[in-house]
């Protein structure tokens, strides 16, 4: 059976609830928006295959709760993801407090190569904005991550948020790839920091 | 390949990696060797191989399907029922991060013996080989996939970590049962003391029992059936070697014997006859013919009004619970009875009596509600609980059941009703506060109840059953998917064997399932007839775990015909959402119950989930727990220092007295 995907991304994406995450998810993966809104319980995915540089991209992007008291179960997705997507609300102060503590968990719990970036997703509510884009940008820049402000609802950014960390991912492959594929090498692949450091309450109760 | 009868490979297993720190010095770098590990009996003495491919990572090939299509499959795809040996070329493509860089592996398979000679220094440097009787320990470690260490006896050697990215250590586990005892440490459960067969053999029966007291009971509780199943094969390997005699070294047993000596002693049992490997598996307890049930009609208005008095005490109340069971109630009862299944109402209260306690329960309410409410602004704003709470119950009472003409709409009463009393909820319960799934848990209460009080304190005796799901450890959801696990198990060891193959035995994918019993799965009408069904309490306790049971058996042959994996598995359960017939799940769900209740030998641990013989246990006695006598033996129990004369596993989590056998042998697994 013909294979459809060059390569195959796992994306998760976090923040606290009701910033947006599944609408995004939804409007990227379903390119529509959904009025009638439903808190996420559990984890779930969606796919869609993009196209970059000719290579046909399948993007698995996991959806999680975002309830802190959640964090047992969503954690343990974060370990084999190569991109998250930090979201907050721009119109929720809160919520873009909490990126920091988002940040801690990613690196406590995924892969430290994982590649980040951060939405201030409903900038189409402009009148009810509590954070500046500039403050945006400046936690962004003070992290190192890209950033980007996105409407799930006017469809604003959401495309070129996804594309653009999946370009990250692929450039992150394609160095590594060719950092360990030096000419006439046939050896062994050096994984910078394969292992997670994660744990897991619920997988501790086997054997 | 013709097996060598002095060579002979009893397990192998492919996809074991070493992550070998590769000293780079400036940034932490893994080098990872994939290979396979083998089981090998060589003349008699039992070697474990490990063995890298002969190139691990072929850079070539890497992130590079597109050149071979055929070459890419998802991560833990790969087909159950493809034999862990074997030894055709295996492909497989990692979706996760860190194995990326290893999505196509390249496999020529080494020969047995001294072909590994010709492979290239850098490869060899992995491989290793050592006998079983040098082992000292195996631990056991989970971290996404499960990982091994050896320890030898000689200290001074250390071994690579073994890594089963692609599954297959608990069945590199049980293998190596069969050659040699493994125990639990008694400092680290995850830490297996190793002594070998023929240590076994001079090892008395208290050797055995000192093995099970370690942890035992707290062991079965967790996973009765890894325990009861590794204990078994001890007890298997015991009577092997009590058989074999001076007929050494040759691992031919006499599978008929044993199996008729076992089937004697330990009845209901299928004994599994490898002739090939020479050793038996107790594969399952036999469950018998699932009985067919109907379902009922729904409870009417004219049969809840018969079984009123004239007080308004609620009559005959076995009967009319089971009546509810079968069929559930008619919509017009709902508003009523449910404040009796849910012990808001008591059953034998009188109308009068009712009245009051409604009275009292009403100003309780408004009390509580009265606290929120009165809460300044600038109150709030030094109050971050009671803010957050607010805010997780604002955006949660935005986004429950919103299509339901009660909740629809903007300035839809239903939704400032939801969230006073999702706010007085967390006064009453303030350490709990507010977690997402509890809106879910409410909105039908008040859908039905069309009233913020009885809605109020129908969700409060809701909670006291669900409390434990949503506590800061989720400690519940903890519990009850170890309990689905051992339940379907005991339904049908392939399918579970094929959820662990898939790195799916956490049944994470029941997740929502539980925590907010089904209410997101079925329209909701049907969650007004589950959750009446459910309250009623029968036909056994924990009837919601059947209900997962009922839908997976009817989803089983699909996720094991289609070879799901991890992710399939997981998409395919989200998406049964809105796509099951109730009656058909209940009915498949009672079923279930009857049959296994109607089996003879089971194990303690599942009539415990299920509440068969709560009356049975005797308080104070460690034992007890997995004690209680059974009606098949009446034998009266042993002191437990008399457990010391033999034990024996039975393989299903049950420690039983027989009084088949005139030794006094106990039954401990």
């Amino acid at each position: 059976m013909a294979k459809t995907y060059d390569y195959l991304f796992k994306l998760l994406l976090i923040g606290d609830s009701g910033v947006g995450k599944t609408c995004l998810l939804f409007r990227f993966s379903e390119d529509a928006f959904n009025t009638t809104f439903i808190s996420t319980i559990g984890i779930d995915f969606k796919i869609r295959t993009i196209e970059l540089d000719g290579k046909k991209i399948k993007l698995q992007i996991w959806d999680t709760a975002g309830q802190e008291r959640f964090r047992t179960i969503t954690t343990a997705y974060y370990r084999g993801a190569m991109g998250i997507m930090l979201v907050y609300d721009i119109t929720n102060e809160k919520s873009f407090d909490n990126i920091k503590n988002w940040i801690r968990n990613i690196e406590e719990h995924a892969s430290s190569d994982v590649e980040r970036m951060i939405l201030g997703n409903k900038c189409d509510m402009n009148d009810k904005r509590q954070v500046s884009r500039e403050r945006g940008e400046k936690l962004a820049i003070d992290y190192g991550i890209k950033f980007l402000e996105t409407s799930a609802k006017s469809s604003i950014n959401v495309e070129e948020s996804f594309f653009t960390l999946g370009r990250d991912i692929m450039t992150r492959l394609n160095r590594k790839m060719n950092d360990n594929n030096p000419p006439g090498g046939g050896g062994q692949v050096k994984i910078t920091e394969s292992r997670s450091k994660k744990n897991n309450f619920f997988r501790c109760t086997l054997l | 390949m013709a097996a060598d009868t002095s060579h002979k490979v009893l397990f192998e297993q492919y996809g074991v990696f070493i992550h070998a720190n590769s000293g780079d010095g400036c940034i932490e770098q893994d080098l990872l060797v994939s290979g396979s590990i083998r089981l090998v009996d060589k003349d008699g003495e039992v070697l474990v191989e490990y063995r890298p491919l002969e190139d691990s990572v072929d850079p070539s090939n890497m992130l590079c399907a597109g050149k071979d299509s055929s070459s890419v499959m998802e991560w833990g795809q790969s087909p159950e029922d493809r034999p862990h040996h074997g030894l055709e070329a295996q492909h497989s493509y990692e979706t996760e991060w860190d194995m990326v860089n290893a999505v196509s592996f390249k496999k020529k398979t080494c020969s047995n013996g001294e072909g590994a000679l010709n492979h290239s220094h850098e490869r060899n440097r992995w491989a290793f080989t050592f006998s079983v009787g040098d082992l000292s320990s195996v631990t056991v470690k989970m971290d996404g996939w499960s990982y091994l260490f050896f320890k030898l006896k000689e200290a001074s050697v250390s071994l690579p970590t073994l890594h089963f990215h692609q599954g297959g250590s608990a069945e590199f586990l049980d293998s190596l049962r069969r050659c040699a005892l493994l125990r639990e440490s008694p400092e680290d459960e995850r830490c297996l003391l190793v002594s070998t067969a023929n240590r076994a053999l001079s090892q008395s029966f208290e050797n055995l029992l000192e093995d099970n007291n370690f942890g035992l009971v707290h062991k079965l509780k967790k996973d009765p059936y890894v325990t009861t199943l590794g204990g078994f094969s001890k007890v298997t390997n015991y009577l092997f070697d009590a058989f074999r005699g001076a007929e050494e070294q040759q691992r031919r047993r006499p599978p008929e014997e044993v199996a008729d000596l076992l089937g004697e002693v330990i009845p209901g049992l299928e004994i599994n006859q490898q002739e090939e490997s020479g050793f038996e598996v107790i594969t399952r307890i036999d469950l018998g013919v699932r009985p067919e049930v109907q379902r009922g009609e729904p409870l009417s208005t004219e049969q809840w009004a018969e079984h009123q008095d004239t007080e308004g005490r609620i009559l005959n109340v076995p009967h009319l619970k089971q009546v509810i069971f079968k069929g559930g109630l008619c919509h017009m009862l709902r508003k009523d009875v449910w404040k009796f299944l849910l012990g808001y109402f008591p059953w034998d209260s009188t109308l009068e009596e009712r009245k009051a306690l409604q009275r009292a329960k009403t100003d309780e309410y408004f009390r509580m509600k009265l606290q929120w409410k009165s809460v300044s602004e600038e109150q709030e704003r030094r109050n971050s609980r009671l803010r957050d709470c607010k805010s997780l119950i604002e955006k949660d009472v935005n986004r429950t059941d919103r299509t339901n003409r009660f909740y629809e709409g903007i300035d839809n009463p239903g939704l400032v009703l939801l969230h006073d009393i999702l706010m007085t909820y967390c006064m009453f319960d303030f350490d709990l506060g507010y977690v997402q799934g509890m809106s879910d848990l409410l909105s039908p209460l008040l859908f039905v109840m069309e009233n913020e009080v009885e809605a109020f304190w129908c969700f409060v005796s809701f909670m006291d059953q669900m409390h434990q799901n949503f506590e800061e450890q989720m400690q519940g959801m903890k519990t009850q998917l170890v309990q689905l696990g051992s339940l379907l198990r005991l339904l049908d060891q392939k399918f579970w064997n094929y959820l662990e193959s898939q790195d799916s035995g956490f049944l994470y994918f029941c997740f929502r399932w539980l925590l907010i019993r089904f209410k997101r799965e079925l329209s909701f009408h049907d969650v007004l007839r589950l959750w009446e069904v459910m309250w009623t309490g029968l036909p056994c306790q924990n009837l919601h775990l059947l209900v997962c049971c009922s839908i997976l058996d009817s989803e089983k042959q699909k996720i094991m015909e289609e070879n799901y994996g991890f992710n399939e598995i997981l998409k395919h359960v989200n998406e049964l959402s809105m796509k099951l017939d109730i009656e058909e799940v209940l009915r498949k769900a009672e079923a279930i119950c009857l049959q296994i209740k109607g089996c003879k030998d089971l194990p303690h641990s599942v009539s415990d989930i299920l509440g068969f013989n709560t009356d049975e246990v005797t308080a104070g006695d460690p034992w007890s727990e997995v004690t209680a006598p059974r009606k098949t033996s009446p034998a009266p129990s042993p002191s437990p220092t008399d457990r010391g004369q033999g034990a024996f596993a039975n393989g299903h989590g049950l420690l039983r007295e027989s009084s088949q056998n005139g030794c006094g042998v106990s039954f401990v697994s």
